[in-house]
């Protein structure tokens, strides 16, 4: 499993506390320049599993060598260079400049009173650079959106200037766009700069989407390391998380509810991403029966639908519905 | 493309220089200020040209006003910095010497001094000895202070809440003033007199012997303190950032705690249990300034937390009159209002923690 690109890897680990054992058995690498994400449903044990290998917590057995280094052995000054982390906690001290917060992250570096030479104030920079946050320099964490504190975490990790940056469910408190954003931002950082990124999440579709590579907290205290994509078409993925009810939809690479309905009855044409849109509504009001033609006109941001045999439009799906269910209430 | 980042901006070294202007007016009005009225002219001349013209004067001066006037600077700045540690240590905006239960530790180590050696240790007999008496007193409040300190950190490693670990500390304060007031049952009025006019809290009960013990004290404090601003501003992220950031966690726990418990217990020991100017002057601080950062606060928490006790010093003395009321009771009148009014500015308190 060892390759040239592996940069830290876990033998035989078993974590947990002394009470209850979590995770057992793992064999897992992680290679230089990737994303890997840490996936499992909520208390299977990723945090758990990520505070053992940052060496915050003792495991149970086994072991992590760093670049072929016991993780025991490296002291944690040291370390500090090496593994740099990011925690769920949005929370930080607001009454800090962002980049007074930033400056933080060169404390392994510099002198005892904390003073910033020209180099560290230009790493600082590059940071808040890479993470797009150059000009909010000088507002106050406690200004900024959730989102933005998270960037300001990152960027504070980046100036510790570690090859490796782990970050515990980083996206949990964050709205969608903003979480999109951090996948992103974690993906540039790992493909351009060569960072080493592990991180956990509950989220299946960033996973799928930002990952080079899966560590899937399956059953029975297991972890699979591989590929997204073949996670997912040898059904692990959907073991892991699977719930009564709940089907994975291979297609879109998400869970979902089972339907009410499965198909459509009415016929509809036009433009594809129009279409899909217009059959996800008409799925949801499953009361409707006739087999009508519809004809979706226009392009995203213009829809116009047709009923060519009534010679009718509507601006909005919610029109076509309405006309729609009052047809088949007047056949009734 | 890197602009210089420096701590002091030149708004907040205006700011630093306006403190300390303050500080310098109050504490000659505070020494001018008091039941016999003595001109600022003739104040002056002997302060600085050694005149033995009026000898009450020079003596109230020298021996009483000026003494009294150093003790409010040392106890002020000490205060505030042990309460800025707290604060950051326990990431708990009403953390401090007085609400952890540090000051009634250290009263208990001066109850166990006063009440129960006997007769011969009552806080009068304890000035007789003179330095010996002085550092007796110290090391038992500090002794007290740590204690009490020590047992809060022990708990503090379960449980991670700071609400929770703020009920903690008042319940500690709370089981060592029961203690104390067990003792004090089963002791004679006399001792117990000397104890309570202890607790009243004063500025003016140092002798100069006491003076230069309270002086060496607070100085290596706040320098140790000032070293460790480095470890302080990494733990404003919280202990499990701290830790990957390569701080040795454990160390600067153990670090901050032996000065704080140092400051509060001798400044405890000397001038009774002073409430309120470890919790009010670093929000103060920090809103004045802005800033979380400890290079900055430490310095600026000494000078304000002067400038409040100084403050608080000229009232207790009721200007104009002959008495002079109980410095605690003035601390907590003031103090009290600068903590509400934290609390009701939610967001300032928010941005801080």
């Amino acid at each position: 499993m060892d390759s040239l690109n592996t940069i830290l890897s876990v033998k035989n680990l078993t974590v947990g506390y002394k009470s209850k054992t979590v995770l057992n058995e793992l064999n897992l690498t992680l290679s230089k320049g990737e994303v890997t994400a840490l996936l499992g449903p909520n208390g299977s044990g990723k945090s758990t599993l990520l505070r053992t290998i940052s060496s915050i917590q003792e495991p149970i057995s086994g072991g992590v060598l760093l670049e072929e280094k016991s993780l025991e052995s490296i002291s944690r000054k040291e370390l500090a260079k090496q593994l740099s982390l990011v925690l769920t906690n949005a929370e930080a001290p607001g009454n800090l400049t962002v980049f007074a917060l930033v400056a933080l992250g060169r404390f392994p570096y510099t002198s005892w009173m904390g003073q910033l030479k020209k180099e560290d104030n230009e790493i600082i920079y590059r940071a808040l650079d890479q993470t797009g946050l150059l000009s909010f320099a000088n507002r106050h964490v406690g200004e900024l959106s959730d989102g933005e504190r998270q960037k300001v975490m990152i960027a504070r990790a980046l100036v510790q200037d570690t090859p490796l940056i782990f970050l515990d469910e980083p996206t949990t408190h964050l709205d969608s766009p903003n979480r999109i954003e951090v996948f992103h931002l974690l993906r540039t950082l790992a493909h351009d700069f060569g960072k080493t990124i592990l991180v956990t999440t509950h989220e299946i579709d960033l996973a799928l989407a930002y990952a080079d590579s899966l560590w899937l907290i399956g059953k029975g205290q297991r972890v699979l390391q591989g590929l997204p994509e073949d996670l997912v078409l040898s059904t692990a993925l959907e073991t892991a998380f699977h719930k009564e009810e709940l089907v994975f939809d291979y297609t879109k690479g998400a869970f979902t509810k089972g339907e009410r309905s499965s198909s459509v009855s009415v016929e509809i044409s036009g433009d594809e991403i129009l279409k899909k849109w217009t059959e996800k509504a008409l799925l949801r009001a499953s009361k409707i029966n006739s087999k009508i033609e519809v004809v979706v006109t226009g392009e995203v941001g213009n829809p116009l639908w047709d009923i060519p045999s009534q010679d009718k439009s509507f601006k909005t799906i919610k029109e076509l519905i309405t006309h729609l269910l009052n047809q088949e209430n007047e056949k009734n | 493309m890197t602009p210089e980042q420096s701590i002091l901006p030149q708004s907040r070294t205006r700011l630093i220089v306006t403190l300390l202007l303050a500080l310098t007016v109050l504490f000659f009005t505070d020494l001018i200020l008091g039941s016999v009225n003595i001109p600022i002219g003739a104040a002056f001349e002997i302060l600085f040209s050694s005149s033995h013209e009026n000898q009450a004067w020079y003596a109230i001066i020298h021996k009483i006003r000026l003494p009294r006037s150093i003790t409010a600077v040392l106890v002020g700045g000490a205060l505030s910095v042990a309460g800025l540690q707290m604060q950051t240590l326990f990431r708990n905006p009403l953390a401090g010497p007085s609400v952890l239960g540090i000051t009634a530790g250290a009263s208990l180590g001066v109850a166990a001094v006063m009440l129960v050696t006997g007769s011969a240790s009552t806080a009068f007999a304890i000035k007789e000895m003179g330095l010996g008496g002085s550092w007796l007193i110290v090391i038992a409040s500090s002794l007290g202070a740590a204690a009490v300190l020590f047992i809060i950190l022990l708990i503090s490693f379960k449980i991670r809440d700071n609400v929770v670990m703020l009920i903690v500390g008042l319940m500690m304060a709370n089981i060592t003033i029961a203690v104390v007031s067990i003792w004090q049952f089963f002791s004679s009025p006399e001792q117990i007199q000397e104890y309570i006019l202890w607790t009243f809290g004063s500025l003016g009960g140092t002798t100069n012997d006491q003076l230069l013990v309270l002086t060496v004290i607070v100085i290596a404090g706040v320098v140790l303190t000032f070293l460790l601003s480095k470890s302080l501003n990494t733990l404003l992220l919280g202990e499990a950032y701290a830790q990957s950031m390569g701080l040795n966690v454990l160390k600067a726990r153990v670090a901050i705690i032996g000065v704080t418990s140092i400051l509060a217990g001798a400044v405890t020991g000397f001038c009774g249990p002073i409430g309120f100017v470890g919790i009010a002057v670093p929000h103060l601080v920090r809103s004045f300034l802005n800033t979380s950062d400890h290079r900055v606060l430490i310095p600026s928490a000494v000078i304000m937390g002067a400038i409040i006790m100084l403050l608080c010093d000229i009232i207790s003395q009721v200007p104009g009159s002959n008495s002079v009321l109980p410095i605690n009771a003035i601390t907590a009148l003031i103090g009290s209002p600068v903590v509400i009014w934290v609390i009701v500015k939610r967001r300032n308190l928010k941005a801080s923690f």
